[in-house]
């Protein structure tokens, strides 16, 4: 992450000293969606146990209690900042930074001989650091681009999980993802496309709205022993797909560089 | 003008934005195996039931394999099996959907090894108003041939005899049959530990009666209190 951040310094200021064009510096936000596909698979793993024991305790005479289901993980808002150097009216290049942040949790008791607890939280973070540029093909007042863009995705997934069967449930589970709790991160290079649509309200002054795909997907997330995220409890590290779209509502400010003080 | 434009990229923004709020709902749903056991520990031979009807997938499951790990095999979402043997067994089920996509989960299950049965015989015995008892310096036969088995085999029979001899050593032997003389009266417990070829153990004992007093060559401990008794 260091030596990504670094290199994109570099790039920025050299772009500064090399084209002298007019930086653009925008913020946005809006709304995102990754797969995380072993993530909301162990949910729905953890939901169809919930249902199970809720189902089963719902007429048992001495248990009572009942636990609710967990939410899909991966659909939140994102947040971004981008600097971009405009070469020519048609095209942009620069850096993107994206940040977005999505958890489920649940929590409940059952309370029969002894009192079983099940309290599941997922939070998972990514912060997708991106070179890329914009085309734009069509300019009538309303400029409508092709995005793209590669670059590096830093995915952590906080995990606590504790899972208690109350004793009165009369069968032996199988397939119950383990209970345990951690941090794991992970990190891998993607891509992404998209389309843009800018309405420059001044020559200084736009807003715009990106549709963009992300294509990313880690293989393995580890913690600070190593030791892999294994969701499902199998022995093996499950890949997190990251791949989801995002979009964009931003607002660019353009800032002239150029030495004569005109815009390009 | 302006507004119209503006209001243009804004409308673009919320219609996409609503559009893929239920992108996750399109993506499929990868199977996942699931089942409960009757059972995942006891003695052999038994029979526990294994239900998968938990188990789900995006698509239609069409097919439920068992492997029981003992070489056996079955399919279909709820299913029986017999254990026959000790051992630990991993018991998997895999279920494909109709895309062609499965899942697999694996449950231990630990068939234990039935213990030995142990017991034992012992004569010459006397009886005298209903209370059994053996006599001072009388060679006892134990046999516990008789009276134990096992699924298996028997591979050692270790008695202990309820004392320590003057030397510190508990008084014991080893064998299916063993003799034994006991030179004090008292009340004993016998005690009995079997193993069989699955290294199952089982304890058994008994109290046994000695009556009588010791031999006159007997080794008396100093200080121990002697009653005469019938010696002589």
């Amino acid at each position: 992450m260091k030596a990504l951040a670094s290199a994109l310094s570099v790039v920025c200021l050299l772009s500064v000293v090399c084209l002298g064009g007019s930086l653009e510096m925008s913020i946005g936000a809006g709304p995102s969606v990754a797969t995380l596909d072993a993530l909301n698979d162990t949910i729905g793993v953890y939901n169809q146990w919930i249902n199970e024991l809720n189902g089963y305790f719902e007429v048992h005479p001495d248990v009572t209690g009942n636990v609710p289901l967990l939410e899909a993980i991966g659909t939140s808002l994102s947040f971004s900042a981008a600097e971009r150097y405009r070469l020519a009216s048609w095209i942009t290049l620069g850096a993107t930074i994206d940040y977005m942040r999505s958890a489920s949790e649940t929590r409940g008791f059952y309370q029969g001989a002894g009192a079983s607890e099940i309290a599941v939280g997922l939070t998972f973070q990514a912060i997708d650091a991106a070179l890329g540029g914009t085309l734009t093909f069509l300019d009538v007042g309303l400029q409508l681009g092709l995005t793209g863009g590669v670059g590096y995705h830093h995915a952590i997934v906080d995990k606590s999980v504790v899972f208690q069967i109350p004793a009165e449930y009369p069968h032996v589970i199988a397939g119950l993802p383990p209970s345990e709790g951690g941090r794991y991160t992970g990190g891998t290079f993607g891509f992404d496309v998209g389309l843009s649509l800018v309405y420059p309200i001044a020559p200084w002054f736009a807003v715009g709205t990106d549709v963009v795909y992300r294509s990313a997907r880690i293989t393995s997330l580890t913690d600070a022993s190593a030791v892999a995220l294994d969701l499902d409890g199998d022995g093996t590290a499950e890949p997190i797909s990251l791949s989801g779209l995002m979009v964009r509502l931003s607002f660019t400010i353009s800032i002239d560089l150029s030495l004569d003080g005109e815009k390009e | 003008m302006k507004t119209g434009k503006l209001s243009l990229v804004l409308a673009v923004a919320c219609l996409v934005a609503a559009s893929i709020s239920g992108c996750l709902r399109l993506a499929s749903i990868s199977p996942q195996a699931l089942f409960t056991a009757s059972l995942a520990e006891d003695v052999v031979p038994f029979t526990a039931s294994f239900d998968a009807t938990l188990s789900y997938a995006g698509e239609a499951i069409v097919s439920y394999l068992w492997s029981f790990g003992d070489g056996g095999a079955d399919s279909g979402p709820i299913v029986d099996h017999t254990f026959q043997e000790d051992g630990v067994y991993d018991v998997t089920l895999t279920v494909i959907d109709d895309q062609g996509l499965s899942a697999s989960t694996t449950l231990e299950v630990h068939a234990l090894n039935p213990p030995p049965v142990a017991g034992f015989s012992y004569s010459p015995q006397s009886n005298m108003d209903g209370v059994t008892f053996v006599s001072c310096s009388e060679t006892i036969t134990f046999n516990a041939e008789e009276l134990c088995s096992d699924d298996g085999s028997i591979v050692s029979y270790d008695w202990y005899f309820g004392y320590r001899t003057t030397d510190g050593e508990p008084a014991s032997d080893s064998g299916p049959i063993v003799e034994h003389e006991f030179l004090y009266a008292g009340t004993y417990t016998v005690i009995l530990t079997v193993t069989d070829n699955d290294g199952g153990t089982t304890t058994y004992n008994e109290q046994i009666t000695v009556e009588g007093g010791p031999p006159c060559n007997a080794d008396v401990e100093p200080g121990v209190p002697w009653d005469w008794g019938t010696c002589g």
